[in-house]
Order: C-alpha cells, then structure tokens, then sequence
C-alpha cells in the first residue's frame, strides 16, 4: 500500500493537533478539504499538508500530482501552458485608487493585486494558504502567531520583503487616518502596534488580545496587499510591489496596462507569469458581456448569472464555477412587530421553495442552505437536511401566533430589498408562495443604493452577504451583541440568543475540526429552530474565459489571479 | 449684428449661470450619500466624516457653489500666506498643488507622529523629501495653527498639540490621531477658469478628463455627421419633389420606424446580427489591445445614430422640399417650360436646404441623448458616457462641468444656426 | 388654426373650444394617415384597459419557465423570471398612459406641495398687478404672500406634526407620460402667453429661462433629477414637465404674438378686461389647437424617454412593468430569446409612429384646409 508522506511523529512536531486530525482524515470523519485547511491553518505546508491528504490508492505518484493540484488551484493540473500573449479583461476601471488599504471596492483591487501580493492566498476551494508567507504558526489558544516571511522575495523596485515591510504595512492597515478596512477585522489587535512584534528580518509575530483563527484569512483581506515600507499614500504614484507584474498605464477611464516581470519571485523555475502583457479594459458588464462573444475580451470581471446562461452554452467559451458562502438572506427584525415572535419568521422560512428559488434566482447553480448563515462549503460545515417547502407547517404555525396574539390573518408587511442579483426574484417567489400560509407580502424593490442606505433598517428585507472563507467569520458581523448587550453595527435583525453566543466563541477558538463541526451544527440547529434568517441557497460564482484561456480559475470571491494564467496562441 | 451678438453672449452667461446652479443646488453632495458610494458600504461613520472633512464638505453650500465656479486658490493664498501654483505630476500626469517659495522651491507640509510638521520639498520627478519645518505655528484663538498644503495637495488647517493627544475633532467628539489637519479647502481654480475640481468618482482631476473625452464624443458625432448629412439631404429631397407618390411614403415611413425605434433597441440588434452573429465588426467601439479609432470600431455606433437621425432629418427636408416646391416662383419657372430637373437643382434644392440646416442645429440637444445611449452601449469613453456614469455615481462635480460643456455646445451651434439662417436669409433681421 | 379663427369672437368660450374640438375631429378621418395613427394609438389605450382587468396571465408571476420562445402557451415567450411577457407588454402599457402611482406621502407634502402650487400662481399673478399703478399695492401683496407661503407651510406642518400622518399610495387616472405632457402644456402655456403677450421684459427674463432649459440636454436633464430626487412616477411626470415646458412656452409665445394683433384683443384691452381674463379667455382658446397638437408628438417623445431611461435602469420603479426596463432586463438573451427584447421594442416603436402619423395626417389636413 501507500507509504507515509511523513510520520505521525513529524507532523506532530509542526504541530500536536495534526496527528489527530490525520487520523481523522484516515477514518473518513474529516474530508481532504477540511485536513488541507486545517493542517495549513497550524503551519503545514501546503504542499505537504496535500501529500499527505492524497488518496491512498495509487501511491507515490498520485500523491505528487496532488500537490501539484494544490499550488494550481484544482482544476487544471496538468495542463500545457504557452508563454506570451496579453490577456484582456473587461472590468470597471473608474473607482478612486490611491492608498490599497483604503480600498473599499474589489475592482480597485484588481489592479493593486497583480503588482503587489498578499501574505497569504484563499484558493479557489476555499482553503487558505501561505503565500508571500513561507509558514505560520499558532499556538494552542490561537493567540499568538507567527509569521514567517518566505527570503528572497524582491520588490520592483530592487529591495527585498522583510519583516519591516510587513510590520509597516499592518501600522498603515491600523492607521485610522489611513481608514482602512483591515483594522475592523483585525480587532483582536485592538489598534496597538504593540502587538505587533519583530522577530527577526523575516518573522514577525503578533500577539491578540483574544484568540482567532481567522488570521490566515485576514491577511487575504482585499486592502492588505503588502507594499514597501517606501510607500508614501498613492499606489499610482509608487506602483510598487512583489507581484508578477508591473504597472505600466493606468487611466481610470480607459483601463490599466501591465507587463510582465522578469525577475518575479515564482518564476524563474516555472516561467511564470506565462502573459508577456495584461489588460484590463473599461467596461460595464452589458458591453463585456457582448465583447466576449465577440472575442475582443478573453474574460471579464464577476460575470452575473444572467451572464452565465447567455454563454454556458457557446463553444467559444469555457465556464468554470466556484462554490461560495455567498447567500441572500432574508431577515426580519426582532425588534419589530410581528417578528419579535419566531414562530413567525419561521412560518415565512417555512414557505420557501429552496430549490425552485435557487432554479429563479441564479438559476440552480448554488448549494441549498437551510437557514443557518453556515455553508457547506465552509470547513467544519455539519451537514443537514435540507427542508422542503411547508405550506401546512407554516399556517399552523401563523394561525396559532394569530389566535395566541389576536392579530388577524393574512399577516400583511412589506418585504425591502434591491434589483441587483437576484434578490428581487426570491422576494417574488416567497410573495406568492407565503399567500397559501397567510402572508401577505408587499414588495418595495428598490436599486442596489436605495437598499443599502437602509438595508440594517427596514424591518422585513432580504440582503446579499459576500463570501467569507470561514463558517465563524460572518457570525459575529451580524448575529451577536456588543460588550453592552446592543447588538453589533451590523446586527440587522437585532438577534441575539445567549446559547448562540457562547458556542460561537467557543467555536472561532476551537482548532480541533471534529469539535468545530460539533459546535458549527449546534450553531446551525439553533438558526432552525428560533433563528431570525431565511437562506434558501448559497451562490455559485464563475469565471468565464475564451477558450484560449488557460489556469484561470473561478474564486469563491471572483479574485481573479494571473500569475499562472496563460493565452493559447493559435 | 453687433447687437445680436451682444445679446447672445448675455444670454450664453445666464444660461451657464442658471444651469451651473440648478446642476449644484439639485446634486449637493453634502447629504452624505456619496461618502457611502465612495468609502463603501463596510465604512464606519468616523471615516465617512473624515472623508467628508477632506473633500470640503462641510464648507457652507453657497461659498463651495462659489469655489465651484471661480475657484478658491486665491481663498486659499491669502489664508496660506505664502503663493501657491499647480505642478504637473510627471508620473501621473495630474496637476497637483504646491506652495511656491521661490527660487525653483516647492512645498507641501505633513504633520509627523510626534506632532511635529514635516516640510516636504518637491523634487524634479514630483516625489519629495522630508525635512523638519521648524517654528512655522501661529497664534489664533490662544491656539497655535498653521495653514499650508497638505501632502494631497489641499490646503490645510493644523492645530499644534497640546501634550499627548494632539487635538480631539470638535465636530463628534472622535478621537482622531496627532497629524490629521482640522479643516481642509480642496483647491480648485474654479469652472469658469477651466478647471472643474476633482471628480468625486475616479479622484481625478476633471479637466484632465473632459477634453479627451469630448473629443472621443466629437469624432462620434462628426462621424454620424457626416454619414447621416447627405444621404438624409438626399432622400429628403426625392422624397420632397415626389410628395403623396409611393416613393414618398415609402422613404417616409422607414424614416419614421427609424425614428421611432429607440437607439438601444437598434444598437441592441446591429450588436447581435454584425458582431456575436457575423463576426464582422466589433461589439465595442474601443480597440480592447490599447490601439487608436478606427472606421471599424466607428461603424455600428454610427450605423446606429444613423438609424435614429436619418428620418428626422429625412423628414424636415421634405416638408421644407415640399413648401418650396409649391413656392409661386417654381411654378412659374415649370411653367414658363424649364427642364424639371433643372427647377429641382438650381432653384428649389438651394432654398429647401435652408430651413433643415438651421432645424439641424436646433436638434443638436436631441441629438445628445442618442449620443449618451450609444456611448454607453458601445463602451465608447465619450463625454456622454462620463455624463451618465457621473448622474448615477452622483459626482457634481464631473456631471457639472461636463454638462456645462454640452450646454456651451447647444448654444453655440444654435447660435450658428441663427447666424447662418441670418446670413443665408436677408429677409429676416434681428432687432 | 383656419376653423377657429373663422368663428366669431363674441361666441362664449365653451363653445369656441367646442367648435374648435369638433373641427378637428373632422380633420382627422379626413386624413387617412391621421386615422391610421389614431388606429395605433388607440389600439394601445385599448389594450391597456383590458389589462387593467384581464392579462392571459398575472404580469408579476413567475409561473413558467424562464427565457422560452414564443409558444402557444406564452404568445410572446416568457422572461428571465419566468413571467409571461405577453401579459408584461400588456400592463406595461398602463404606467405610461392609464395610471400613476403616487407613493405614501405624509401630509405634509401635499399641504407643502399644494402651497407651492399656489405660491407660483400668487407670484405669476403679481407680476402684471405690479405695472397697474391702482393695482400695486395688490401686486405687492400677492407677491409677497406667493414667497412667504412655502416656507410658513414647512414651519406650520412642522407644528402641527403632520409629517407623522402618512397617507396611503393611491393610484391616479391618465399615465405618466400623459400627466408629464399636460404639467409641460399647462407651465408652457402660461409662461409662453404672458411673453407673448405682455412682451417687454416679461419675455426677455421668460425666455432667457427656458433657454437656459432648452440649452440643457434633454437627457442630462433627465438624469440630473433623477439622480438627485429618485425614482418615481411624480419624478419622471416633474422631470417631463420640466423639459416640455420650455418647447410649449416658445409654441405658445408665437402664438400670442400672432392672436394679440386680432381686433377683438384690442377690443377687449378697450372694454378694460384684466390681463388674465385676456390671456384665458380670448388668447388661449384660438392657441390652444396647435399646442394640443404639438402635445401629441410629446407624449411620443415622453415614451421613448421612458423607455430611454428604464433601459439604462432609471425609469418608473418596479413592480409594474415598464417596457424600457423589460428591455434592459432582457438585454443578455437577446440572441437566445430576441422576442423577449422585440416585443416591449415594437411596443414603444409602434406607440411612437402612431402619435406621429396621428400629428403629421393631422398637420397635412390643417395645412391644406388653411390653403
């Protein structure tokens, strides 16, 4: 049979809690995914961690074509990749970019990406790995942490990364003048550099106030590209970065032009970047939408569904998806009659047809969900069943609130929610299916704007929650209280349930998957039995390319990353 | 004629005058719906405020209305104390503000961790170099201030620290980091001068932006222009001489399905049938490798302004065909036995183009609007793009001057036309 | 023009206009183009009543499959929701000329809304009084409340706390382009006649108004309201009002500089009837023909700038259809599901050409029967 990658021992030297999740993995009770994340999150390498995690028949040689899997992301292992070519993009170019922690739009970063990279890298399966990083490691509380910087690593304009660019660039991230993003995730570092330690040139080490496990994750965040310790506030000004390319034009009108770059870190071995050149041009998603057909882009940015079904089809295009934690929730506030009785949340849940739902909204590509803000493709998801539409269940419910309450039947409200991706096609479908249980919906539809000028607002509203690599990421945005007992900022249907609260803490300090995943389902089941939420299903997103595109994934976020793409030229 | 001209150039400055007002007061940006479209919805109120402060909003409306239109530098030195100019960045090509000390030296200043400023001099590549300001502070309030230009190229307000905490902001009480200037002015020169201020949407200045883009949209139009002109004269006149045949109404009522066919529709279609379809022209009117115009990119937008124009033009011609046709003047020349078609040519087409020419720049504004859909269909970068992208994006400033813009452009080609409808007609005098 | 200048001036008022009306009627199924038009026209208007009470299907349900052919289920295939697109077609005819929504406002706004109205009546009404030395100090009293109204309203409807009660949405009669062409008609003729008539200053500070209106892109216009006042169907019959006006106004000016020369003006500024009474009761009956005629191209124009804005996604709001945002929303499939953007198209289209052969019929039989 298979011999081991590495002993027991070994990785119980990277870390004490890999053996034990190896032998979970040997059992079937942990999916490869779940090990990979798991086993990287204590400082495995990635490349090892997926040796270790190949499956056992075929030995030695599968195991080698899995590693290989992971540094390209899955799909296109082994496929023959030309050099040369400039790839055109369609995408929206006119967003404001000067300082990339300040940005507040994902097209903005973009452009800031393929010149400047981040510490670490959320695949396109969703499994966080180190990147600019060499390896990190956490101890058992998950409160302090280490980073060590891969050597060697150039920027463009000569000066190797050390430690100091990394702890500049985290004092930017927390620099409230700077405004960025980062230092609202990062809460754990309570805004102090204090925490924030150097080790040696290439390691640094951060101390949290509490625990987390997320850190990984965070230093995906969009805005926290690592720039050099030079920087003085405007990327344009000083494109400066590790990243395969170079920034050559920008014009927010027009587009942004880069070249590739000789001397990038992962080249010289594997030829990357293959692109001699890359473009992103100025454009809306209706004219991108014609150009690709037309072949005068090869891919576009964030395709919508509607996108999809035009092009799934067409011989010239190749579609690759992604599952993602992406859902509409549909929310009601607690605080707000008639919701501050579950029952009746829970008789509107019960009136959704999830799949016919999914088959309106996007089109039946998504994951079903089953109320609980957690998706299967979280690691330490625990899988449910998915309801099925309940029209009885859900009367019977309504009219023993109603009795109970003296309110009359049909219950009427006003469902508030945008036309932007598919929102408007679920508040439709739940206005015609919750009329048989006695609901009476309104609908007030409104652009992307006027939703969220009001969105924590309105007391019955369905809103689009972006993807978020790990289940105990997105909770404490939206379902918890702060240290006074008021729910959080973002808190919009003012939940708050004690149990729920108090496994969630205990889950995002919990390494051990098995736990996790015990936790995770509790969390779950509570979102069932008296959760504020309806989610009929979790998006699916797609990267659509031209045939002649080569190893440009889907993301569960839409990044699109060009170090490794590469043109057909024929 | 003098007085003529007189009066059209008044009318120009009211025009401007009352749009330039009716663009600023219906867009005021300070309701703070544009700090959420800028810093995205993940933004915190501190930093919505902040930015708020830097763009200058929380200037009183009418003074930021007056910066607008005739600028704040002036404003702005005499506050400084010191002269101020616009340098071009080199590396991004933007103009930027500096502080003019003479003798080739240009400054902006920055407030350090420590509370103390910095005084950055410019080098030649447009980067600078720090260096200590030393004792630049004033009195004011028993406060010690100093107004300068910050390192964005605004002027600057800055408060000297009193201990620790250098100031709290007045406003919320937020606690706000040593180094953070307590008012900002975002210099502009002022639209009337030529420079609309920065975009609230790309952060760019906007007079960088305009002259190309109005050029892109000029080259559009010319191009329909040009192609629309003669074939619409044309059919216009057939049409005309042969007023109530089946020819006549046969021009005329392609001409209106034409018309009445809205832009997107046809541009929708001719996108499908010549582009996705056929292969033969490209869905974009832009060159997606980086390259310049081209008759290829030009010929679907063309093609379908063409659509829309062509019977509206079509139409005015032969109703002005029609009348002149009936003119005693070409009866008489019919009957006194001249050839038909030397009538049509000679007399009848000269006087008939008249009225359509002028009607034409009247139409310029209609016009427009067919220009802004194509744009946006094609993903062509003109002027009437940036127009619908700045409206949805709720930027003024980029909408205000670009409307400006096109409102220079109506009343200057009806102001052509009445000229040319004066000089081609004596008969009509202007009192 | 022809019939009602023929009619004598001593006639009362209803019945000019009466004449005035029937003359025209005439006129249109003299012209076979006119009728052809008014064909078309009310073809739609047909068509949106019936949709008031009956569509193949219910407009917003999406009980099909998405994006399918024609069919003999669904005649006009379905859309990206599923929905039937014939049924939408149908119903999208009743925004633009059947219906208007107008939102939950809270009193306030009416009461604000109604003392606007009567502030710019009081104010337009004191500006001839100010010239009439006896009437001056009337003038100056009009003025004056016209100007205060608006902001008192605001302090009172404040006191009272009537922002707090909210009145129901309500729907009214007539379309939004239809109510967007008679606020354009109404504030364009007011304005164009007191230029036309009182001339002077008057005229110069009216029209250099509108000028600066005109100057202004139609569809910057357009955009610029809508942005900075959202959308609505009250916003886009304002934002129509607004951009007709100054195009009737210049209509109705030529007019009154023609009609004012008439004897029976002269005799009735010499009977010492007030400038009003002249302006509504003598000018605007003999005007009103070609004004009303010019209206219909503008409501055409109206359509199509619906239609214009609802693609580009700022038109009437959702849920009823609205033909310009079908289009939008169907823009992706066209090529697999072209009737789903060809049938509101031909819709708008054929709407438009029959307001147009309607006005041209009509103008061709005006001219001849003035010959």
């Amino acid at each position: 049979m298979t011999k081991e990658i590495i002993s027991q021992d070994e990785m119980h030297e990277i870390h004490p809690s890999i053996p034990r999740a190896y032998r979970a993995l040997k059992d079937g009770r942990v999916s490869r995914r779940e090990f990979m994340r798991f086993a990287t999150l204590l400082g495995m390498s990635a490349a090892l961690a997926t040796a270790c995690s190949a499956p056992e028949t075929g030995g030695g040689e599968e195991a080698a074509t899995g590693g290989e899997e992971a540094a390209t992301g899955g799909e296109e292992a082994m496929v023959e990749q030309q050099a040369g070519g400039t790839l055109i993009v369609g995408m929206q170019t006119s967003q404001i970019l000067d300082h990339p922690a300040r940005l507040s739009w994902v097209e903005g970063a973009h452009i800031v990406r393929q010149v400047a990279e981040y510490l670490t890298e959320t695949g396109p399966d969703n499994l966080t790995r180190p990147f600019l990083l060499d390896s990190w490691d956490a101890n058992e509380d998950v409160t302090v942490w280490t980073l060590n910087l891969r050597q060697g690593i150039m920027f463009n304009n000569g000066e190797e990364l050390t430690a100091d660019d990394v702890i500049f660039n985290i004092s930017q991230w927390l620099d409230d003048e700077v405004g960025s993003s980062v230092k609202g995730l990062m809460a754990y570092l309570e805004g102090d550099m204090g925490r924030v330690e150097k080790v040696d040139d290439y390691t640094v080490r951060l101390n949290l106030a509490f625990g987390d496990i997320g850190v990984p994750e965070h230093l995906f965040h969009y805005p926290a590209v690592i720039l050099p310790r030079t920087f003085q506030g405007d990327f344009l000004a000083q494109p400066i970065g590790t990243g395969p390319y170079t920034l050559a034009e920008y014009d927010p009108d027009s587009g942004a032009s880069f070249t590739r770059r000789e001397d990038y870190w992962g080249g010289p071995d594997n030829q990357m970047p293959f692109l001699e050149g890359l473009r992103f041009v100025n454009l809306d998603k209706d004219a991108s939408l014609n150009a690709i057909q037309s072949g005068e882009i090869h891919t576009y940015y964030q395709p919508r569904a509607t996108d999809w079904e035009v092009l799934k089809d067409n011989p010239d295009i190749t579609v690759k998806s992604a599952r993602t934690a992406q859902s509409l929730v549909l929310r009601a506030r607690v605080d707000t009659e008639p919701w501050t009785d579950p029952r009746v949340i829970k008789a509107l849940r019960l009136c959704q047809d999830r799949q016919k739902i999914l088959n309106l909204s996007w089109f039946g590509e998504g994951d079903l969900g089953a109320d609980a803000h957690i998706a299967p493709v979280h690691p330490a998801y625990a899988p449910r069943d998915i309801p099925e539409k309940d029209i009885e269940g859900a009367k019977a419910l309504l009219e023993e609130w109603a009795a109970e309450t003296g309110n009359t039947l049909p219950l009427q409200a006003t469902l508030v929610t945008k036309n932007d991706e598919g929102e408007a096609e679920i508040a439709q479908v739940l206005k015609e299916d919750a009329a048989e249980a006695g609901f009476e919906l309104e609908l007030d539809i409104t652009e992307a704007a006027g939703y969220w000028e009001r969105w924590t607002e309105v007391p019955l509203g369905i809103t689009a929650w972006t993807h978020r690599p790990l289940g105990t990421m997105v909770l404490p945005l939206a379902y918890i209280a702060d240290e006074n007992g008021d729910p959080v900022a973002w808190n919009e249907s003012r939940w708050v349930d004690e149990e729920f609260g108090q496994i969630l803490q205990e889950a995002s300090g919990t390494l051990d998957i098995e736990a996790r995943r015990e936790l995770l389902g509790q969390l779950q089941d509570i979102f069932w039995d008296r959760g504020p939420i309806g989610i009929s299903f979790f998006k699916s997103r797609w990267m659509i390319t031209r045939n002649e595109v080569k190893n440009l994934p889907a993301h569960p976020t839409d990044y699109m990353f060009f170090y490794q793409a590469s043109l057909d030229q024929g | 004629m003098v007085r003529f001209l007189f009066q059209s150039v008044i009318s120009v400055v009211v025009t401007v005058f009352l749009v330039s007002i009716l663009l600023f007061f219906m867009l005021d940006p300070s309701d703070g719906e544009i700090l959420v479209k800028i810093l995205g919805i993940e933004s915190t109120p501190a930093q919505r405020e902040s930015l708020a402060r830097q763009l200058g909003l929380e200037i009183p409306v009418l003074q930021r209305y007056a910066d607008w239109m005739i600028g704040n530098d002036f404003r702005a030195r005499r506050l400084i104390g010191q002269d101020i100019t616009q340098l071009n960045n080199p590396s991004s090509g933007d103009l930027e503000w500096w502080i003019d000390q003479g003798e080739g030296r240009y400054v902006q200043y920055q407030l350090g961790e420590g509370g103390e400023l910095s005084v950055l001099v410019r080098n030649e590549d447009g980067t600078y170099t720090a260096e200590p300001a030393g004792d630049v502070w004033w009195e004011e309030d028993g406060k010690e201030v100093f107004w300068g230009i910050d390192d964005e190229g605004r002027a600057a307000k800055w408060i000297k620290g009193e201990g620790a905490i250098a100031y709290v902001s007045t406003q919320t009480g937020w606690q706000e980091i040593p180094g953070a200037p307590v008012q900002y002015i975002p210099l502009v020169k002022g639209v009337l001068r030529g420079d609309g201020g920065v975009s609230l949407r790309t952060n760019r200045p906007i007079s960088n932006t305009i002259p190309t883009r109005a050029a892109n949209t000029f080259i559009l139009a010319g191009a329909a222009f040009i192609f629309v002109m003669p074939l619409a004269l044309l059919f216009g006149i057939i049409a005309g001489i042969n007023e109530g045949k089946l020819i006549d109404r046969t021009i005329s009522i392609f001409g209106l399905i034409g018309t009445s066919t809205p832009e997107f529709v046809t541009g929708l279609i001719l996108i499908f049938i010549f582009a996705i379809q056929l292969r033969w022209l490209p869905a974009l009117a832009i060159d997606t490798a980086g390259g310049g115009l081209t008759v290829r990119l030009l010929t679907l937008p063309v093609l379908t302004l063409t659509a829309v124009e062509l019977g509206y033009v079509i139409r005015m011609t032969r109703a002005s065909m029609v009348d002149v046709m009936k003119a005693p003047y070409i009866r008489t020349a019919i009957i006194k036995g001249m050839p038909f078609r030397r009538v049509v040519f000679r007399h009848a087409v000269r006087n008939a183009l008249m009225a359509p020419i002028t009607i034409i720049m009247l139409h310029i504004n209609y016009f427009i609007g067919g220009i802004v859909v194509v744009e946006i269909l094609f993903g062509y970068p003109g002027l009437g793009d940036y127009i619908y992208k700045s409206a949805i994006f709720g930027d003024v400033y980029g909408l205000g001057a670009s409307a400006i813009v096109t409102v220079l452009v109506a009343i200057s080609t009806r102001l052509i036309g009445d000229l040319v409808y004066t000089f081609i007609n004596p008969r009509i005098r202007y009192s | 023009m022809a019939a009602t200048q023929a009619s004598s001036p001593v006639q009362s008022r209803g019945a000019k206009l009466l004449s005035s009306i029937q003359s025209y009627i005439a006129l249109i199924f003299t012209s076979r183009i006119a009728t052809i038009g008014l064909a078309i026209v009310l073809f739609w208007v047909v068509v949106g009543l019936i949709s008031l009470v009956w569509t193949p299907v219910d407009p917003n349900a999406s009980d099909f499959r998405p994006n399918q052919p024609m069919s003999a289920e669904n005649w006009l295939g379905t859309d990206r929701l599923g929905r039937d697109n014939l049924s939408r077609v149908m119903a999208g005819t009743q925004v633009i000329l059947l219906k208007t929504r107008v939102p939950a406002l809270p009193l306030s706004g009416y009461f604000t809304g109604l003392a606007g109205l009567i502030g710019i009546v009081l104010i337009i009404r004191a500006i001839p009084m100010l010239e009439e030395p006896n009437q001056r100090l009337k003038g100056w009293g009009n003025l004056i409340v016209g100007i205060a109204l608006i902001p008192v309203v605001i302090f009172l409807n404040g006191l009272l706390g009537l922002q707090a009660i909210v009145l129901p949405n309500f729907v009214l009669p007539l379309g939004v382009a239809l109510w967007g062409v008679i606020g354009s008609l109404s504030l364009g003729t007011v304005l164009g006649l007191l230029a036309g008539y009182k001339g002077g200053w008057y005229d110069q500070i009216i029209m250099q108004i509108l000028d600066a209106l005109i100057a202004f892109p139609r569809i910057v216009l357009y955009l610029v309201v809508i942005t900075a006042l959202g959308q609505g169907d009250l916003i886009m019959i304002f934002a129509i009002a607004v951009t007709g006006a100054p195009g009737v106004a210049r209509l109705a000016r030529s007019q009154a500089l023609d009609i004012k020369t008439r004897d029976y003006i002269r005799a009735a500024e010499t009977r010492g009837e007030s400038i009003w009474f002249i302006m509504f009761r003598e000018i605007w009956p003999n005007a009103i023909g070609p004004l009303l005629v010019d209206s219909m191209l503008r409501v055409g124009y109206a359509i199509f700038t619906i239609g214009t804005l609802g693609f580009l996604g700022r038109g009437l709001p959702p849920p009823e259809p609205d033909w310009g945002n079908m289009i939008n929303v169907a823009r992706p499939s066209f090529g697999t599901v072209p009737v789903s953007v060809l049938a509101p198209a031909v819709a708008i289209g054929s709407l438009v050409v029959g307001l147009n052969l309607f006005v041209d019929g009509l103008n061709e039989e005006i001219t001849r029967y003035q010959k």
